[in-house]
């Protein structure tokens, strides 16, 4: 197929080359709020008083220098990858991101993979039983799930499965007597698998249940209406009508015709979900005491540790963009008539 | 030979307010190789009928009588051998190619779905023999088999949705308002391509249309649908010179003004099929309506050679 080929690599290279001018804006965007929010950091730790300190500090943080020559500055140290010291702990804020983003990342890649399992079984079995019972209940389901605060329904996980029936801990992210893995990835399931130590492995899996679930079936709630609405109608659509017209069987119809082009909606929602999984993650991390972004952005909030928090933010922002990118790129792959 | 045989059809839909009777007591017959008109203003019922064929209809359908074809009733036939004669002995063109085609899927992928389900163990290099065949008779260029349907015309999906109908000569055709969507040129040549490939696979073809005209150039049968009923039903060539039934009449008032830039159009509205008038569902409309009209529906009867209608003023 030369000629679908060549569309999706020209738009690859297309997206591709947009996403410099989408990093600039974020990154300037990020910029902008941080200066802008009334107070600084300074003022912030010390009281509103302005004493040498303050001033000594506010020297040292450039906060003195105009807006500009501190904005180029700012862009200068994120190529290079300095964030700058947090204030609070004066640690390096890129090597604690470092440190702390695996732990993100396999939290988040656990929670969408419950999230997207749960929603479209829920979703599809609404959509394809529309009206009967096993839609209703399954509606609900969803509907609960989704109104729930993560806050709430991780501490009702934590009692009823942590603390009555003892199956799992209530936070961390490996129990005690096990030694955390080399690092390769930073997740913790993955490196102890690669270490070969496969009763860390099932101690890392047992730990990330609670919180992947907390998280992940909230997020199902969302997906499951997204899903059911999408499939409804595509399993309307007059293409999915013209294959029963020529003999398709109806199981193909389905997974062929209707859930895939079903799909497309779902997908590129998928990618503002991760939007809601950040803010989801924060409040997570925090119950389970899970030493990620999450529970560092949460801190870092507490504390007013600016430094932190920017760090924090440019690297969720990049994050965000990384992702948008890939999702786009896979809806066009599916999808030809994305690439124009 | 009769290629398609109804009788007594019936297709109501179940909704809310009650069931929609949108086809009653039908009875109509397709000869091998003929093209049989049904004409009728939209929401008669007569898509229904077309897909009620195929059996193809919503869950919420409830069809009854019988639909002799292949050797089957296709009333009571099974899933799985209803599943081998559509696409295959029977197939459905539709009114609107622009939403027919699956947009993720390439042409070349919608014959092969299509050949493999009813030969699961046709080669590739075969069914890529059969569908340059078809493509090739309707005039779309093989090569363009990898492309996705967005990147067509109207007219070439519609051409390609034949093509699809085309792929295992089946023996009859529906075509649903085949060209109601397309401009008026395309219109011609996708009608003429039908036409000569109606003698070219020697299918019949039911042709649904709201259009006289199409009726008049391309068919030899015809049947007019008003309220789920078959109004009035014989050759083209008859009805035309002598519309026994005051609907046909109506209709073909409306068309012949037409042409003197008179629009005459039959007044009233199209009944509601949840609620219908009583008696004959036309009698709110008809100019020539009797007391006995408004009673019971009229029986069909046979007026003249070959023709049948069903209206009071044709006494058995
Ligand atoms: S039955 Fe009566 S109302 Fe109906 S078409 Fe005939 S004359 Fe008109």
């Amino acid at each position: 197929m030369p000629r679908t080929q060549a569309s999706l690599r020209a738009y690859v290279v297309q997206r591709l080359l947009l996403t410099g001018p989408m990093v600039l804006i974020l990154l300037t965007l990020v910029f902008y709020f941080l200066r802008a929010a009334p107070g600084d950091p300074v003022g912030a730790i010390l009281g509103e008083h302005s004493g040498p300190l303050a001033d000594s500090i506010r020297r040292q943080l450039g906060l003195y220098d105009p807006l500009y020559v501190q904005y180029v500055d700012y862009l200068r140290r994120i190529f290079t990858g300095d964030m700058g010291n947090s204030i609070i702990t004066q640690h390096s804020v890129a090597a604690d991101i470092a440190q702390r983003l695996p732990a993100t990342i396999e939290l988040t890649v656990a929670s969408m993979f419950v999230a997207v399992l749960a929603g479209m079984l829920l979703g599809v079995v609404s959509a394809t039983r529309r009206d009967r019972p096993a839609d209703v209940i399954s509606r609900l389901v969803a509907a609960v799930l989704y109104n729930t605060p993560i806050f709430w329904f991780g501490i009702i996980m934590q009692l009823v499965f942590a603390v009555q029936f003892r199956w799992f801990d209530s936070g961390g992210r490996l129990s005690a007597q096990f030694a955390i893995p080399p690092r390769v990835t930073g997740l913790y399931t993955i490196d102890s698998l690669v270490a070969g130590h496969f009763r860390t492995f099932i101690d890392a899996v047992a730990h990330l249940i609670l919180p992947a679930l907390t998280l992940g079936l909230v997020l199902a709630g969302f997906f499951a209406r997204l899903v059911r609405a999408n499939m409804l109608q595509s399993l309307q659509a007059d293409y999915v009508e013209a294959a029963r017209a020529r003999g398709i069987r109806p199981l193909d119809v389905f997974y062929r015709h209707a859930l895939k082009n079903a799909m497309v909606p779902v997908s590129t929602a998928m990618g503002l979900t991760f939007a809601i999984l950040m803010s989801g993650a924060i409040l997570t991390e925090s119950v389970f005491s899970w030493e990620g972004i999450g529970r560092y952005i949460f801190t870092a909030i507490s504390n007013r540790d600016y430094p932190a928090l920017q760090g924090a933010v440019v690297y969720y922002a990049l994050i965000m963009v990384f992702l948008s990118v890939l999702i786009d790129i896979f809806n066009a792959w599916i999808d030809p008539r994305i690439r124009y | 030979m009769t290629l398609l045989d109804i009788e007594g059809l019936n297709v109501s839909y179940a909704s809310r307010a009650g069931p929609i009777r949108a086809v009653i007591s039908a009875d109509l017959k397709i000869e091998a190789g003929q093209t049989l008109g049904l004409v009728g203003e939209s929401g008669c019922g007569k898509s229904t009928l077309g897909k009620a064929i195929l059996r193809i209809l919503p869950d919420t359908a409830t069809v009854t009588g019988s639909i002799r074809f292949a050797g089957l009733d296709l009333v009571t036939a099974e899933e799985p051998a209803l599943r081998k004669i559509r696409g295959r002995n029977a197939s459905l063109i539709f009114q609107d190619p622009m939403t027919r085609l699956d947009p993720l899927m390439t042409v070349r992928h919608h014959f092969l779905e299509l050949i493999r389900a009813h030969e699961p163990d046709a080669d590739e290099d075969d069914a890529m023999k059969r569908t340059r065949r078809v493509l090739t008779a309707v005039r779309i260029p093989p090569d363009r088999l990898d492309q996705f349907p967005h990147e067509f015309s109207g007219g070439m999906r519609q051409r390609i949705m034949i093509a699809l109908a085309l792929v295992f000569n089946p023996t009859l055709l529906v075509a649903d308002e085949p060209t109601t969507s397309l401009d008026v040129i395309v219109e011609a040549q996708i009608l003429q391509l039908l036409d000569s490939i109606k003698n070219e696979f020697e299918m019949g073809v039911l042709l649904i249309t709201h259009n006289l005209g199409l009726i008049a150039e391309y068919a030899e049968e015809m049947a007019v649908m008003y309220a789920g009923h078959i109004a009035e039903r014989g050759p083209v060539r008859d009805v035309f010179k002598e519309p026994l039934h005051p609907y046909t009449k109506g209709l073909l008032d409306s068309v012949i003004d037409l042409e003197t830039r008179e629009l005459h159009s039959i007044p009233g509205q199209p009944p509601d099929l949840l609620q219908p008038p009583s008696g004959c569902p036309f009698h709110p409309r008809c100019p020539s309506a009797m007391p006995v009209c408004t009673g019971a529906f009229p029986p069909t009867t046979r007026p003249r050679r070959d023709r049948t209608v069903a209206c009071y003023l044709y006494p058995g």
